[in-house]
């Protein structure tokens, strides 16, 4: 390996390690003013390596197939049984309340008299509400790890609510529980698979998930059951069936009292953090709170979990998936019903045997798929494409076979190649997600196959009144078959995301392993930086760091990335990949306004003014972010216009008036009013007058001077290094210099090209 | 700050309202808890393809005022007169003798004291491409002032080819 490869390929892991501090070598030169020895940074690499390789064991990708009993890894974590025995009997409540409006609509619509159609009505907002109820329910649980109190507390909601049910006569009642019945069991959808994966450890993880999944569809036979049960043996109307449903629910809920919650990420990023600690031979701590200025907030948590690439493709797939899957259950309903003159009680039994097959499909799954994950992940997700893909064909099969025998064998092999999906999606998902967004993630995917549902039902509705139900049953393989297209594409990426989110709890944990040892951290630190505008990437791989009261130049020609950098920097954009770190805190998807908060402002290039407004109230406009008492704001304003004569000349005068060095004077004051510690000015000289730019340099120094970092992002080399030590240079969405600004003048090779017959 | 304060006491407003509302609602005797069995179904079978006219019919065990079919449609609510089924036409309510047998026919509502029923024409159900289509009918209790007795409701499914037209 060449020596200078080496060196860049050590900046890079070293960067990860410690998440882009003073070890990096071109800042250490810079900083020391010595060379950095390449077989430290190799000794780095390698480091780093095994630091990598050994957080991937920790998630259970060990790269091999050998897995251990899940009594053995039970019994050497001291984890039981439990947790799954609770949330099982939780899933199974909560299909009590729809089963029974399923069976039971005609009787009650008869009893008390409302419609079928209004009845169908209530039960779309039950619909709506089980759709959008995992979204409040994630974010309750996204700053304290009280998911399993949640998961209890709406269980009993929800046994309440089919109790209640039970004494309902009019048709409002039935509205509200239905709607209150939708909202609690959201907790199902965001937090049943987040609890089952913390609470066991990676290696069972698969397995675990199954068998929880296995519970789902259990409820399909015990639901079935005890409607029977109720309406049949014991001959109770629908009420006293809504009524033993309650209480039966009631008694699973009470069986989940014990249910504790793990903490996030206790079996994967606090292994994983553990790991770096033990690396350092430190104790091994638990994890402090996120600080709460940097903590995200809900939406935030959401825009981050759909930034990651195999979520993209996840849920594009479950939403095709939903097209196939919620609509499937009623048209293959009414398959039974049409084509093979099954009633009630014989659907039943069909979807029973579908329950049971799915049942039997998990238990040979679970050690396969565990097999599968500890490889590597990318194989669990083309399995789901392989799985989903043949299971829809025999739908399409079952649909069109002239025998029973031939319509169920078809029907079973798609319960138990679906039955599988949950957990091998679930796992797939999940690994790749950061503990704490784990909730958000279901919920989103829960809405994205819900969406789907939707679209599916008015599908297939046409589809069948078309070319009837034998059609409708065969038309369901085709979004089946995109569908596992699109989720065996997550494939692709599910490695490089599975290294992101450990890259990410590496650099966490030697940011805090530097904070502890008093070790130095820049201001900003950016790492591995990736962005694109759709799908045009313009920054590839970028590193970028400042330092407290630092002034620094970025430099580059038009479409280096500069500007794109300073957005992903201030939060207008969000990159695709790699971090940003402000004072060791991770801002990456913080939405701008909290930067602000913070302490970061950025001028945007061309003159970013108000046009319609004056000067003055350009100035209240900046100062409303941080004071909204107006003699503060006033005694701020006055202070900047006497900073700035030549706009207390104009401070009537509408921005768009000003003449271009005015405008940019007035850009720049934003930063004597936000008083921000990292300014970030975007071609401050652009198209202006030599001496309005001296003015505005002076300004800039001014600031820099007050203890405020600067970033200065300039086309012109001779200002920015005539006003810096410190010089970045990108090129083409990469970063080709990072250095002195006088060893800058030096390089030909990047000046030459791009700044021929201009600075140079 | 002052929303904060409000916050908690909001929320309990919304749920005691949302409380009294199920209360309320749910404010109803007569609710029926087990399934009552004095009406046996003699005919059609359950889910028998039949030809029209057709008979429906049914024995019943203890003493009853009137029986009332619906086919296809939703009976009245417990404690409603037939009135009810013309409570969005005026000119039937201003009428005391409405509504009668033929007004109570054509919205496919038949009142009688037998325990059975001929039935000549069951309506093509809309939106259903299916050339056999499952019909219902469902039997209720009238009282001696032509009050629906309890929540007992009986229902019977037949198929009926859907003529070509």
């Amino acid at each position: 390996m060449k020596a200078d490869q080496v060196k860049a390929d050590g900046a890079k892991a070293v960067r990860v390690k410690a998440g882009r501090v003073k070890a990096d070598p071109v800042k250490a030169q810079h900083a020391k003013g010595d060379m950095t020895d390449p077989l430290n940074v190799v000794d780095e690499v390698e480091q780093i390596t095994q630091l990598r390789d050994a957080a991937r064991v920790k998630l259970g990708v060990t790269g091999d197939t050998t897995t251990r009993s899940l009594r053995e890894v039970s019994a050497e974590f001291h984890v039981g049984y439990y947790p799954l025995f609770a949330l099982g009997l939780l899933s199974i409540a909560d299909t009590f309340q729809s089963f029974g409006f399923t069976v039971l609509t005609p009787e009650i619509s008869s009893a008390i008299g409302i419609s079928i159609g209004a009845i169908a009505a209530a039960r779309a907002l039950q619909t709506f509400a089980i759709g959008i109820a995992p979204l409040p329910i994630a974010a309750l649980s996204q700053s304290r790890g009280r998911r399993a109190m949640l998961c209890i507390v709406t269980g009993l909601l929800w046994s309440l609510i089919t109790l209640y049910t039970g004494f309902t006569t009019s048709f409002l009642a039935l509205l509200v529980v239905l709607f209150l019945d939708g909202l609690s069991t959201g907790s199902v959808t965001a937090l049943h698979y987040p609890l089952v994966l913390d609470s066991y450890p990676t290696e069972i993880r698969v397995r675990a998930l199954s068998a929880y999944s296995a519970f789902g569809y259990a409820a399909q036979v015990v639901s079935p059951a005890l409607v029977a049960l109720f309406a049949g043996a014991l001959g109770f109307t629908w009420r006293g069936v809504f009524l033993g449903l309650g209480l039966t629910s009631t008694l699973m809920t009470l069986c989940a009292l014990g249910l504790k919650d793990p903490g996030f990420g206790k079996w994967d990023t606090e292994q994983v953090r553990a790991t770096v600690q033990e690396a350092h031979g430190e104790a091994v701590s638990s994890t402090e709170l996120d600080d709460s200025d940097v903590e995200l907030g809900f939406w935030e948590i959401c825009r981050r979990v759909l930034l990651i690439p195999t979520a993209q493709r996840m849920m594009t797939g479950g939403l095709v998936f939903g097209i196939l899957t919620i609509p499937a259950q009623t048209f293959i309903s009414v398959f039974l019903d049409q084509r093979w003159n099954l009633g009630p009680g014989g659907r039943g039994l069909f979807f029973a045997y579908i329950g049971g097959v799915s049942v039997l499909g998990l238990i040979l799954y679970g050690r396969r798929g565990e097999k599968q994950f500890r490889a590597s992940p990318a194989r669990v997700v083309r399995t789901v494409g392989v799985a989903l893909a043949v299971g829809v064909i025999f739908v399409a099969l079952g649909g069109l076979s002239p025998w029973f025998v031939g319509m169920l064998f078809c029907f079973g092999v798609f319960a138990a190649l679906v039955g599988i999906l949950g957990p091998a999606l679930g796992i797939a998902l999940l690994s790749v997600i950061p503990s704490r967004m784990r909730p958000h993630a279901q919920a989103l995917f829960g809405i994205f196959i819900a969406v789907g549902g939707v679209l599916g039902a008015v599908l297939f509705a046409g589809i069948d009144s078309r070319y009837g139900i034998g059609g409708t049953m065969v038309a369901i393989a085709i979004p089946g078959v995109i569908g596992a297209l699109v989720i065996g594409n997550a494939g692709r990426f599910i490695d490089a995301d599975l290294d992101r989110m450990i890259d990410d709890v590496l650099e966490e944990s030697e940011i805090q392993h530097i904070r502890r040892t008093g070790g130095h951290l820049p201001m900003l630190t950016c790492r591995k930086i990736d962005f694109s505008y759709g799908q045009l990437q313009v920054l590839f791989d970028v590193d970028f760091s400042v330092d407290d009261g630092e002034m620094v130049a970025l430099l580059g020609v038009n479409g280096a990335g500069k500007s794109t950098l300073l957005k992903v920097i201030s939060g207008i954009g969000l990159p695709s990949g790699g971090s940003v770190r402000y004072r060791g805190k991770e801002i990456t998807y913080l939405d701008a306004e909290r930067r602000v908060r913070l302490g970061i402002t950025q001028i945007p290039g061309g003159r970013a003014v108000f046009g319609p407004m004056t000067v003055v109230e350009n100035l209240r406009s900046f100062g409303h972010t941080v004071a909204r008492d107006r003699q503060l704001l006033d005694r701020m304003v006055d202070d900047c216009l006497a900073t700035f004569p030549r706009l207390d000349e104009r401070r009537n005068s509408l921005a768009s008036t000003l003449s271009g060095g005015e405008q940019q004077m007035l850009g720049l004051s934003r930063a004597l009013i936000l008083q921000p510690q990292l300014l970030l000015i975007d071609e401050l000289s652009l198209g202006l007058a030599p001496v309005i730019v001296s003015q505005l340099l002076d300004m800039v120094r001014r600031i820099n001077a007050g203890g405020t970092a600067v970033v200065l992002v300039e086309q012109s080399v001779n200002i920015a290094l005539n006003l810096v030590d410190h010089a970045y240079f990108m090129e083409k969405g990469e970063m080709r210099f990072d250095g002195r600004s006088r060893d800058l003048l030096e390089r030909d090779d990047l000046l030459r090209a791009v700044f021929l017959g201009r600075g140079q | 700050m002052g929303r904060d304060r409000l916050g908690p006491r909001v929320s309990a407003w919304r749920l005691t309202l949302v409380v009294l509302s199920l209360v309320v609602t749910s404010c109803a005797s007569n609710l029926s808890f087990r399934t009552d069995h004095r009406l046996h179904w003699e005919g059609p079978p359950a889910r028998s393809l039949v030809q029209l006219p057709m008979t429906v019919s049914w024995t019943f065990t203890g003493a009853h005022g009137e029986f009332v079919v619906f086919v296809d449609r939703t009976p009245i609510k417990p404690g409603q007169t037939l009135r009810a089924l013309a409570s969005h036409d005026p000119s039937c309510l201003s009428d005391p003798t409405c509504p009668d047998a033929d007004y109570l026919a054509e919205r496919r509502v038949y009142e009688t004291d037998a325990t059975s029923i001929q039935l000549s024409q069951v309506p093509i159900l809309s939106g259903d491409a299916d050339k056999v289509q499952l019909h219902q009918v469902t039997i209720v209790l009238l009282n001696a002032a032509g009050h629906r007795v309890g929540e007992s409701a009986w229902t019977r499914e037949f198929k009926l080819r859907k003529p070509t037209i």
